[in-house]
């Protein structure tokens, strides 16, 4: 006897199996593509790739020239989709002066969609899991080096060495001028899938010490020169009354513990630095590639326990901002400028931009600080984005891609693409660089000239700017464009550092396989996020001594030796 | 009261003892008009078919290692790794702990706040006063979950914040709420209270207004007290909803909000605010890995799945509400 | 001695009217709880955002500017979102609701045959999902991606929704009323149009209103299935809003005009809340028009006692 509603049940079950054998079945199948590379005609000349096909003077293979331009003889079109950073404009680089003249000029068109951040990374995975992925992707950290790889191990992106030898002689005259850039882009097999984007300003440190010159002077102090003397200094900042305002108001130090916008927390640790004077760069996986070549964990070493214990010292004397654990960047900001009541602090950004310009000469950089243990050591950074061109295997004639991201990487362009095009003088309508009236023969860049009725959320962008995948070489750069005031400082910040930089980057770009990488993500977050706990607790609550062991061994439970190993491996595998 | 498009035999035909079973089943679906019934809900079948049933085999992404690059069907299968993984993970007990107290702290003390709120709303006379309070607790259902956390932190800043400048006027420290631990899960679930309990009180207040006001009088008629009004009309009224809620919210009891909780997140309060969501987000950054967050959330779902069965049988036995 | 039926009446008056005062206390207690945020937002969002964030806002607005409003209403793509999210909560909040409350109506029927099955099948659904990645795939299949359908179908119906709305036509009094109309011999369809759904007034606007509002605060959906412009909600708009104000560390890097950099900062500040203010007030009113179908002591007419 067959139940009551079991005839409803089983109609159900049925037809979801059949939904999910249908369903099942299409995954295997590729998806639909997207439009991509369509020759709006065939090609003049017999098709086939041999060389040695002439149309006018120039040697063709297919519809492309190998030189010069156009690009290709029938104009192509492609689809490339990227990250769009936060303020910036516009979000369709097709619409911008700067390429629509190079896609004229070069006869390739292409359409960008520039998907916002918030939703870049669900919009990533989406392409390429439904298997419609673009022709390209393209901007500066659209893909991570470890999506590069497995992107381009399992077939989406393509290699692209062959090519870049054969049709990109800007590119490969960079290559050469920046021998780590190769490195940099290689992937873990071998292959290079991507090209990354920088601009090369001679910035070598990513941080800066800044301190209240105002403050010392009232006070009749010196900058600190080493860790004792900052401990003085800022007793003295919290004691003393520096802005003679009658009141014991001062923040003597104050700093982003962490930072990211919405929920994109990453753990930055200003407070380097302090690290740096106790002999340790401390980075944010907690490895680092001392001046022997070793691949060391640094909370576990004795100078970060030291600089651990000297950072709790300073909070629970009330030094440090109480609020540095949960305040952001807005906060931080507000009270450099509006309530001006920090003493000391720490930028990410190696200038003093994020003081007003009025009190900026009231502000100094600290040099390099020594602690009773440790030498003199600040971090070195790399400056390439990972990521900024990957072409896939959806794209018809990839050589053709080639020579257009070639093309725009010229001396000339690379200039122009990020800083915006070359204007004659007077120019304010957008971003541009017009003849300087400084230094004769060079361009400056004229967003200081925004007229006042022009809102800046109106002041359009000519070219790419922070989203191109623009190789700005330092020669290239001091060809043609003079040195922003800006420019001016951070130099000045960098070169305060220089004497003591270590040797290998602070954020050196390690490569794992996929394997490795699944591993590696576990052990890292667990290990990460327990320092972290513990650091933080330490610092607002004491007790390091006590628990030092405790915590050493719970760390090698966590698997920190295998977690060291892994990096060890990854950077031998490539230095060796 | 006859309705002219009445289709149905006239009552009183019952299916006979000895009717077959196809008779029955006819007899109930013809006649009795029961395939009614079936087509009003045939569209919402139809529906959940084809965008809840039909995507369900992703759940196998959680028994596979899985990567974008390569369909479902295609990943290999690896069976129950990723859930071992998880559970002899070292986090596992404390964020198991963190996730647990969090949601049922949310439940058992903001679950009531709603109903008492409709309940109270319901028996004032001044309609001003209904219509102002309604609309006044309706709108922090809107504010974004970055604003409201911004002004948390602005609100309880132990710097600048209002809170503590009125604690510290009558004489209290300030106190470093969004920094603690210990207040981390207090800031929390009041703050998720006090933003949804009007958004939620409007379904009770629906069911309270349905209430034939007929049994008000013959109460009051009978001399009962505000109070006995309330226990013994307004309640009874509003318990099937209030049952179903609450069975509904305990089969999502372990979905804390991922994404509140990454915004109130500091490093000094990890250890009571990681939660499993959190957790799996941070291991995603590192390395996109959709196998091993889909295995943790369908360990999450199981363990909602039992609480429920396990709340749903209390619910029958004690209520005769229930899901199912 | 027992009470005569007067002083009965006196003591139930004075209780009245002491009950009265309590409630009241009580909601004006909840209102001022709620209502100090709200105000601050409303404030925060023409003051000058230096001391909003150095925390000196409290009760008045400080250096009043409309310079985040004026940003707000320049975005071009302002208008367009406010219209689909009007759209989307209307028509989408109709259909969703009008689709709820006929597929409530069966599963609220102890003798339908199809209850306890169907309510597994959709409780299942509650608990076990493939995740977004088979899901965009069948939404793409479908050919809905871009198009101004796929949020009014996408998580269209939604099953808590349809339990609670089950739950409110299996209450007592709506029970007796079914089956008498049964006994007149009212089919199903019947029932339900002419009988069940206007005194069920209470759940209707519930539901639409429900509804309304969910559609109206997503963005998510939206962000995954709509790529071009056109049929965006007002969230995402108002979202790309303050991300393209927001300051990045590029733009600090990039911008020479330090007064910029400060206007730019400012404006970002206090964009975020007029933003919600600009979100929620046409949600205000369509709640206020609404509570008047709230009404106590809908009639039953037909049954008593």
């Amino acid at each position: 006897m067959i139940k009551k509603g079991t005839v409803a049940k089983i109609l159900s079950i049925l037809l979801s199996c059949m939904f999910i054998v249908a369903l099942a079945g299409c995954g295997k199948t590729a998806a639909p593509a997207q439009p991509t590379a369509a020759p709006t005609k065939a090609p003049a000349q017999q098709g086939s790739d041999s060389d040695t096909k002439t149309g006018d003077g120039r040697e063709m293979v297919g519809n492309m020239y190998k030189t010069g331009t156009p690009i290709v003889k029938e104009p192509v079109k492609y689809y490339a989709l990227g990250l769009q950073m936060n303020n910036t404009r516009p979000s369709n680089l097709d619409e911008t002066e700067l390429f629509k003249k190079i896609m004229e000029e070069t006869n390739v068109f292409i359409e960008w969609d520039l998907i916002p951040q918030a939703s870049w990374t669900e919009k990533k995975n989406l392409t390429v899991a439904s298997g419609e992925y673009p022709d390209f992707f393209y901007g500066p950290k659209s893909l991570s080096h470890d999506e590069v790889q497995k992107f381009g191990a399992d077939g989406v992106l393509i290699d692209i060495e062959g090519l870049l030898n054969e049709y990109a002689p800007n590119i490969n005259k960079i290559r050469k001028e920046y021998p780590l850039y190769d490195g940099f882009i290689r992937s873990m097999d071998g292959k290079i899938y991507q090209l990354a984007s920088f601009t090369d300003e001679g910035f070598d440190s990513h941080i800066s010490s800044i301190i209240n010159k105002e403050w010392l002077d009232n006070l009749g102090l010196q900058v600190p020169t080493n860790t004792d003397e900052l401990y003085t200094v800022l007793k003295a900042f919290k004691e003393n009354d520096p802005n003679r305002n009658g009141q014991k108001d001062e923040i003597p130090m104050s700093f982003l513990y962490q930072e990211g916008n919405d929920l994109n927390r990453e753990v930055k640790r200003d407070f380097r630095p302090i690290y740096y004077a106790f002999g340790i760069v401390d980075t944010p996986s907690y490895i680092w590639i001392n001046d022997n070549d070793e691949v060391v964990f640094t909370a576990t070493t004795e100078e970060w326990k030291q600089a651990t214990a000297y950072m709790a010292k300073l909070y629970a004397e009330g030094l440090i901002d109480p609020e540095v654990f949960t305040q952001d960047r807005t906060l931080l900001t507000n009270k450099l400028r509006t309530q001006k009541n920090v003493g000391v602090y720490f930028d990410y950004r190696k200038d003093l931009s994020m003081i007003l310009e009025e009190d900026q000469p009231k502000f100094t950089f600290i040099p390099a600080m020594k602690s009773p243990s440790g030498k003199q050591i600040w971090a070195s950074a790399a400056s390439f984005a990972e990521g900024g061109f990957a072409i896939t295997s959806k794209a018809k004639n990839p050589e053709v891609l080639i020579r257009f991201i070639d093309y725009c990487n010229s001396e000339e362009y690379s200039v122009q693409m990020a800083f915006g095009m070359f204007k004659e003088a007077g120019w304010n309508q957008t971003e541009a660089l017009i003849p300087s009236e400084t230094v004769p023969g060079k361009y400056e860049v004229n967003s200081g000239l925004r007229p006042a009725n022009v809102e800046p959320s109106d002041w359009f962008m000519s070219a790419p700017i922070a989203q191109g995948c623009t190789l700005l070489t330092k020669t290239a750069l001091d060809k043609y464009v003079a040195e922003k005031a800006s420019s001016v400082a951070k130099s000045e910040a960098c070169a305060v550092y220089r004497p003591y930089l270590s040797k290998w980057p602070y954020n050196y770009a390690f490569k794992f396989s996929a394997e490795e990488l699944e591993e590696l993500a576990l052990l890292q977050t667990d290990i990460v996020q327990y320092v972290i706990q513990t650091h933080s607790r330490w610092m607002s609550e004491g007790g390091i001594e006590k628990e030092w062991d405790a915590y050493v061994a719970h760390l090698n439970n966590l698997g920190v030796q295998r977690y060291v190993e892994l990096y060890k491996t990854a950077f031998e595998r490539v230095e060796k | 009261m006859r309705s002219k498009e009445s289709i149905v035999v006239s009552s009183g035909v019952k299916p006979k003892a000895n009717m077959t079973l196809a008779h029955k089943i006819k007899h109930k679906f013809i006649t009795r008009g029961e395939w009614q019934l079936y087509l009003l809900i045939l569209p919402v079948v139809i529906y959940f078919i084809i965008f809840h049933y039909a995507p369900m085999y992703g759940i196998q992404i959680a028994f596979r290692n899985y990567s974008i690059t390569k369909p479902i069907m295609e990943a290999k299968w690896v069976g129950l790794t990723y859930f071992e993984r998880f559970l002899k993970s070292p986090m596992f007990p404390q964020l198991f702990k963190n996730t647990l107290i969090i949601s049922f702290y949310d439940l058992i003390v903001g679950f009531p706040f709603p109903v008492i709120f409709a309940v109270v709303l319901n028996q004032t006379q001044s309609k001003r006063l209904v219509k102002f309070t309604q609309t006044v607790t309706f709108a922090p259902y809107f504010i974004s979950m970055v604003v409201l956390v911004g002004m948390l932190h602005l609100f309880l800043s132990p710097t600048s914040g209002i809170v503590n400048k009125f604690l510290g006027s009558i004489g209290i420290e300030p106190i470093y709420f969004m920094g603690e631990a210990k207040w981390f899960r207090h800031v929390y679930v009041l703050s998720h209270i006090w933003q949804r309990t009007g958004y939620q009180a409007i379904i009770y207040f629906a069911a309270l207004t349905s209430v034939d006001p007929g049994l008000y009088e013959a109460a009051t008629i009978d001399g009962a007290t505000r109070l006995e009004k309330i226990w013994y009309i307004d309640l009874p009224s509003i318990t099937p909803t209030v049952v179903t809620m609450l069975l509904l919210s305990v089969g999502r009891v372990l979905n804390v909000d991922t994404q509140r909780t990454l915004l109130m997140q500091a490093p000094t309060n990890l250890p009571t605010s990681e939660m499993f969501g959190t957790y799996v987000y941070k291991v995603g950054l590192i390395n996109a890995q959709f196998s091993y967050s889909t295995a943790i959330d369908l360990f999450k779902t199981f363990i909602n799945l039992i609480l429920l069965i396990v709340t749903n049988q209390i619910s029958k036995k004690l209520t005769e509400e229930s899901l199912w | 001695m027992r009470e005569t039926a007067a002083i009965r009446k006196i003591k139930s008056s004075r209780e009245d009217v002491l009950f009265e005062v309590i409630t009241k206390v009580l909601l004006i207690i909840a209102c001022l709880i709620v209502l100090y945020p709200l105000y601050f937002i409303i404030i925060a969002s023409i003051s000058n955002p230096d001391y909003v964030i150095a925390g000196k806002l409290t009760l008045y607005p400080i250096d009043v500017t409309f310079s985040g409003y004026r940003r707000i209403f320049k975005f071009k793509n302002l208008l367009n979102g406010y219209k689909n999210s009007f759209f989307y909560a209307i028509v989408g909040g109709a259909l969703s609701a009008a689709f709820t409350l006929f597929a409530a109506y069966p599963l609220s029927k102890k003798d339908f045959s199809g209850r306890k099955p169907f309510t597994i099948f959709l409780l299942i659904t509650m608990f076990f999902q493939g995740g977004m990645i088979p899901l965009y795939i069948v939404v793409n299949k479908l050919g809905l991606r871009n198009t101004p359908y796929v949020l009014l179908i996408v998580n269209g119906i939604q099953v808590w929704n349809l339990l609670v709305t089950s739950s409110y036509f299996k209450s007592n009094h709506i029970e007796s009323l079914s089956e008498a109309a049964e006994i007149d011999g009212c089919s199903h369809f019947g029932y339900f149009f002419k009988i069940l759904l206007p005194i069920s007034k209470p759940i209707i606007i519930t539901m639409l209103l429900f509804y309304a509002v969910w559609q109206w605060n997503d963005f998510f959906r939206a962000m995954i299935y709509l790529d071009k412009p056109d049929y965006q909600p007002l969230q995402i708009v108002l979202k790309d809003l303050l991300a393209t104000a927001q300051v990045s560390s590029t733009i600090y890097d990039l911008m020479e005009d330090q007064e910029a950099l400060t206007e730019m900062l400012r404006a970002a500040e206090q964009m975020k809340y007029g933003v919600i203010v600009m979100a929620t007030l046409p949600m205000m009113v369509v709640y206020l028009i609404m509570q008047e179908y709230f009404v106590q002591g809908i009639t039953m007419g037909s049954v008593k006692g």
